[in-house]
């Protein structure tokens, strides 16, 4: 088993290693870009749990347009249209959707590494410039109101996984309770409802059995049969 | 384990979809910012962001979504967690491996400036 699962890793390896192989040449790299495949890593792995998610809880073409729309509203609350970021600053729903983003936490993680990479020429104060929006690094950091701290890569890598457990902890309650009766399981409303009735049912019978006790103590009657218990009890 | 790693390897054509897939967005993005510079920045990053999340989601609906009828038929008498854990375990690989390929071929629109 153990050699099985090997193979199966060095066959992805070398698929991977295939590729990288044939589009290697057309790639002028000056970018750290091993910095951006661990991030996008990260991002995917958040990503993929919303897509476990959804798969598991909605058919095939509702989870299909579920996560197009959870993408796109990702990237429209990732904070990096400008306007949209001055327009929901203050309202705690908007706030919300922007934390639960993947493409915010994945972008400020990219942004601030290109800031990390450049010299700090560019990252002098805005008036600096001529032409700050071209040259200034640190007038798009105001602009996106992000953090340039060193411990923000460790804070948003740690979010996107955090939020990648969180999808895949909601995919696994998915599994578990969605789509019971299709397993040949009673569903949940089956089970409460039966719990209900039966509930209402030893109340009921206990109320009688109070009724009867009454009236057997008013009128001294002791040859009235007791309620049978439900054999459910 | 074995099991999904058995039909992860007899499904290497889906893998290889995925690979031409998000290459097709690498170059994509790349063809529409070729040598971005800082003002263009952000658009690049929402591009990016969205052939990413697009490309990647999609692919990830089919670990779970084309095994629904199995699952529920199997569900009584297979460990769920362990059908779980070992389904998330085994495609770790893959998403890294078509990150990869995404990557060699985005960087083709390297900042000019760095």
């Amino acid at each position: 088993m153990n050699s099985f699962i090997f193979s199966f890793f060095i066959l992805s390896a070398g698929l991977t290693l295939f590729f990288v192989l044939a589009s290697y040449p057309i790639v002028t790299p000056n970018l750290e870009w091993i910095f951006c495949w661990a991030f996008c890593c990260a991002a995917t792995f958040a990503i993929s749990g919303f897509g476990y998610f959804v798969s598991i809880a909605l058919n095939p073409l509702k989870a299909q347009l579920c996560t197009v729309t959870y993408v796109l509203v990702a990237v429209m609350f990732s904070g990096l249209a400008t306007t949209s970021v001055l327009s929901f600053k203050g309202n705690p729903f908007f706030m919300t959707l922007s934390y639960l983003s993947i493409m915010r936490w994945l972008s400020e993680l990219i942004f601030l590494r290109q800031v990390y990479s450049l010299s700090l020429a560019w990252r002098m104060p805005p008036p600096c410039y001529e032409n700050e929006t071209e040259s200034s690094e640190l007038h798009w950091l105001l602009m996106f109101g992000l953090t340039p701290v060193s411990e923000v890569f460790y804070l948003d890598v740690a979010m996107l996984l955090l939020l990648g457990i969180t999808f895949r902890i909601f995919a696994f309650v998915s599994l578990v309770t969605c789509n019971r009766n299709k397993r040949g399981l009673r569903t949940y409303g089956q089970i409460i409802s039966h719990r209900l009735s039966c509930l209402c049912d030893v109340w009921f019978r206990k109320l009688l059995q109070m009724t009867v006790v009454s009236n057997q103590t008013t009128e001294g009657d002791s040859e009235m049969s007791p309620i049978p218990e439900p054999s459910y009890l | 384990m074995m099991r999904a790693a058995i039909q992860q390897l007899r499904a290497y054509k889906y893998f290889i979809s995925d690979l031409m897939l998000e290459s097709f967005a690498g170059v994509l993005v790349g063809i529409l910012f070729p040598h971005v510079v800082l003002a263009d920045f952000n658009k690049w990053l929402c591009f990016m962001a969205m052939g990413l999340g697009l490309t990647i989601s999609i692919a990830s609906l089919r670990v779970f979504g084309n095994e629904r009828v199995v699952f529920w038929r199997e569900a009584s008498f297979i460990d769920v967690s362990a059908y779980f854990i070992s389904k998330n375990i085994v495609e770790i690989p893959r998403i890294a491996g078509a990150l990869i390929a995404r990557y060699i071929v985005l960087l083709n629109c390297s900042l000019s400036r760095a």
